[in-house]
């Protein structure tokens, strides 16, 4: 068992170290600040794509540069989605740091921020273009339904920390926050193949028009057959799995600043295997394997209208409606349908005095079967979230100093009535260096499938102790609506700087404290808020560019976990996430038309999930062979033939691990 | 007159913040422009606009204003340790008249080429200076890639980004980098 008092001492001194080396970075920077001339140009040394993020929505949610966000935010741009290899979302956001990606199957990913995760990354929020993907049963996204074209995706801004004022109860480690290109952008055909060792086959389509001079669309269609891991002994892990999804999307942009859009969207799976590994009755610590067919089948609308009344004026609307139909392999099913309406409203008073309010709804329909061992209290239920915003941005001392605050109030049927306060402050000397600090306050809402879940019985292996080796015990454990919400107080601070003229640095040190973290009485078996506690931890990234064929970046993020409750023997809160991080990622271009990306990860081990440390390479060269035709050949995990990522400590032997793989892609555009 | 006073303070932060803002859309433009002109190669062999003791000459045309926003991003008159030598062509001919000679020359020793505030006629005649120019050129009027100009920028939304014709690129004797073609968005000239 670890030492915790010597290891929060070590920590401590870790992040006095870690204070110190900012303290270090900072002061001569500062020291040397200037007042910026009134027509210098602050933009001349972005890149072409920095040029092309200037303006963000992030906390603030307005338009503004990323280097002043008072927030730390990262961006995925086109080029690190193209450059990076990664062929899904879950994956792509490995090259986040602080953000902890672990593929617990070929099909399931669980992803994290910050120190805390649930078993498929809750408490991070994802929206693609406003709309929320979260599953509002369990409050987590389902990564193997999130299915998009990458090229039409404008860029993928991750916010570390707290979001909640402005996104709500959901947005408490993090807010993904995923923009798709206008369909102006995307005009004309694009084909892109895949064919490979672990993706065997892919397609995907798109075809974008105009429809007159305001109006422009894209329809678009893609499937995907992906094979099974190996387990460690070299068995099927049985999780092979194909996804089919199109969609459309229609823009119009009036001349009177009238725009609006409409996105549509169907995915479906109907080879989502995998294994249910139940205790064999006869057998001690050994498991029967049942292979079983999972299918889901998602279906969305969403339709956005904005309006730019002056310059300083603008309101956007966003309604939409999902339905899900999900039957997973244990053999839970729902049926859910969602509605939301988003109302926002920005108003700059004057150039230095901005406000942002809104108002949302949310309702959530739906119906889940009970199950011999399982049933939640209420099979059918409807239930509605209602909330509304205001947050204050003021820009003091020419600009130099701007402070947000606001707050967000939230009634939903479940928690009641939750307030999420922020306070940020950014610090703004010239134009290389920035300093923000932040305190918010996120309440996590509990899913229906938390606080109405009940359980009848559950298998028990006594077989290490001398009993059977596997017998059905009685266990009436249950959630409640009472319980609270989980909740995090977030004290935050970063800083940026352009250190040279090919060197940016983004650093960020937090210390979350949670309260009333969920977890199971040993005593009732049923869900209680009985956890507690602090985790510490920072975030540094650094970009090197020292010529436009050259990129280098590399980040690394430590998060030190020291939550208190009772605990399985087994399992672990305060090891169920990799302390440390790390990665390096370069794109070298050679002569015109060929790019050459690497990236190194390394991850540390994670004794709850038994996972090991590992360290993965993948690498790609790609080659334009004229205007419209790009191949590209990549490795990934090149280092290891196979290594586990994540898996109950009990079934251990029978969860597939990620292997080394190697695809080669055809992109075409005309 | 208390009403007055208040309305015409909204009144002039309106019209502040539009000057701010336009400034801050060509500072950005600007900001591409040096991007451009660093992802980009001239022709090696003519040993003239590729030669680094040579400064580099930015052509404007049609708007002088312009010109100082470029000044005044370059303080010291450097970018890539070459000087900068800003030329500013208000117009490129009159009406009736065909270009001059003087002027064509001007416009072929320059390493870039910015068109603005203008109009079709002037795009034609840069178009028309040479079938493989060996000059890059830059246009912010809406259409201009599609008339067969290299980069329009353009502002889409909330952003300022850019639009690519490779082919008007590819035919040209400069090397932009596969970069720029991947960032921008692509169009194709009107047949």
């Amino acid at each position: 068992m670890i030492n915790i008092t010597q290891k929060a001492r070590s920590i401590q001194q870790l992040s006095r170290w870690f204070v110190a080396l900012l303290l270090l970075i900072t002061l001569p920077h500062l020291a040397t600040a200037q007042t910026p001339e009134a027509h210098e140009n602050i933009y001349l040394n972005l890149s072409l794509e920095e040029l092309g993020q200037l303006d963000v929505t992030s906390v603030t949610g307005v338009e503004e540069q990323w280097f002043k966000a008072p927030a730390a935010i990262y961006v995925i741009t086109p080029e690190d989605i193209q450059r990076t290899g990664h062929r899904t979302l879950a994956e792509l956001l490995r090259i986040v740091p602080g953000i902890n990606v672990a593929s617990s199957s070929s099909n399931t990913w669980s992803i994290g921020a910050r120190g805390i995760r649930g078993s498929y990354g809750d408490s991070l929020l994802m929206q693609i273009d406003g709309r929320s993907v979260d599953d509002p049963l369990a409050a987590f996204v389902h990564w193997d339904t999130v299915d998009l074209i990458l090229e039409d995706i404008g860029n993928i801004e991750v916010i570390r920390g707290p979001g909640a004022t402005l996104w709500g109860a959901d947005a408490v480690s993090g807010v993904i926050n995923i923009t798709t290109k206008p369909a102006k952008d995307t005009q004309g055909w694009l084909v892109n193949t895949v064919t490979g060792t672990y993706e065997h086959a892919g397609l995907s389509l798109r075809y974008g028009d105009k429809l007159d001079d305001n109006a422009y669309f894209r329809i678009w269609g893609k499937g995907s057959f992906k094979d099974a891991y190996e387990r460690a002994d070299g068995s099927n892990a049985h999780d092979d799995w194909s996804m089919f999804s199109g969609g459309f999307r229609i823009d119009n942009q009036a001349p009177d600043g009238l725009g609006w859009s409409l996105h549509g969207g169907v995915t479906h799976s109907n080879q989502l295997s995998g294994t249910s590994n139940t205790p064999d009755p006869l057998h001690a610590n050994k498991y029967l394997e049942m292979i079983n067919d999972g299918r889901v089948h998602n279906f969305f609308l969403q339709a956005n209208i904005d309006k730019q009344v002056t310059e300083n004026n603008k309101w956007s609307l966003l309604a939409s409606y999902d339905h899900t139909s999900r039957s997973s392999i244990n053999n839970v099913q729902f049926d859910q349908n969602k509605f939301n309406l988003d109302y926002r409203h920005r108003w700059a008073i004057t150039p230095e005095q901005l406000f942002v309010w809104g108002a949302q709804w949310t309702m959530v329909s739906d119906h889940i079967e009970s199950q011999q061992y399982v049933y939640y209290s209420h099979e059918e239920e409807t239930l509605h979230t209602f909330s509304a915003f205001l947050q204050s941005s003021t820009k003091l001392f020419d600009d130099t100093l701007a402070l947000v605050f606001g707050t967000k109030i939230e009634h939903n049927d479940l928690s009641g009535f939750q307030i999420h306060p922020s306070a940020r402050l950014t610090w703004t000397p010239d134009q290389n260096n920035t300093l923000w600090g932040a305190i918010s306050r996120a309440p996590r809402t509990l899913g229906r499938g938390t606080t109405d879940l009940n359980l009848v019985a559950v298998y028990v292996d006594l077989g290490d102790f001398g009993g059977p080796p596997g017998v059905l015990y009685p266990l009436p454990a249950s959630g409640s609506r009472d319980l609270e919400p989980e909740e995090l107080i977030a004290y935050e601070m970063g800083y940026r700087s352009h250190l040279t003229k090919d060197i940016t640095l983004d650093t960020c040190i937090y210390v979350n404290d949670y309260t009333n973290l969920l977890n199971i009485d040993l005593d009732t078996f049923n869900l209680i808020n009985g956890y507690e506690g602090q985790i510490i931890g920072g975030e540094v990234n650094l970009i090197w560019q020292p010529a436009h064929t050259f990129r280098l970046e590399a980040g690394y993020s430590h998060a030190h976990t020291n939550l208190n409750g009772e605990v399985f023997e087994t399992f672990d809160l305060n090891e169920a996430y990799p302390d440390n991080q790390f990665h390096l990622r370069t794109y070298l271009d050679i002569g015109r038309d060929m790019e050459l990306n690497a990236a190194l990860y390394y991850v540390d081990s994670v004794p709850s999930y038994v996972a090991q440390s590992y360290i993965r390479l993948d690498m790609g060269l790609t080659w334009r062979l004229n205007d419209h035709v790009q191949i590209g050949l990549w490795g990934q995990n090149l280092l290891d033939p196979q290594h586990n990522e994540m898996t109950d400590r009990d079934i251990n032997q029978y969860t597939g691990q990620v292997p080394r793989s190697f695809y080669f892609q055809v992109n075409m555009t005309f | 007159m208390l009403m007055v006073v208040m309305l015409w303070l909204i009144l002039a932060q309106q019209v502040q913040a539009q000057d701010n803002q336009s400034k801050q859309i060509d500072q950005i433009k600007v900001a591409y422009m040096a991007n451009f002109i660093r992802f980009t190669q001239w022709d090696k062999d003519a040993n003239v606009k590729d030669n680094q003791a040579q400064p580099w000459i930015i052509t404007i045309v049609g708007d002088s204003a312009f010109v100082k926003d470029v000044s005044v991003a370059f303080p010291n008159g450097k970018f890539l340790d070459r000087p900068i030598v800003l030329v500013d062509l208000p117009a490129l001919r009159d009406e009736d008249n065909p270009i001059d000679e003087q002027t064509q020359k001007k416009l072929l020793a320059s390493h870039v080429i910015y068109l603005r505030n203008s109009n079709l006629r002037d795009h034609r005649d840069i178009l028309s200076l040479s079938s493989s120019p060996d000059f890059l050129y830059l246009s912010d009027m809406p259409g201009m890639a599609k008339a067969g100009g290299m980069i329009e920028l353009c502002t889409l939304k909330t952003r300022v980004t850019f639009k690519v014709n490779a082919k008007a690129i590819r035919n040209a004797k400069i090397r932009v980098s596969s970069k720029v073609l991947r960032l921008g968005i692509p169009v194709t000239s009107n047949p």
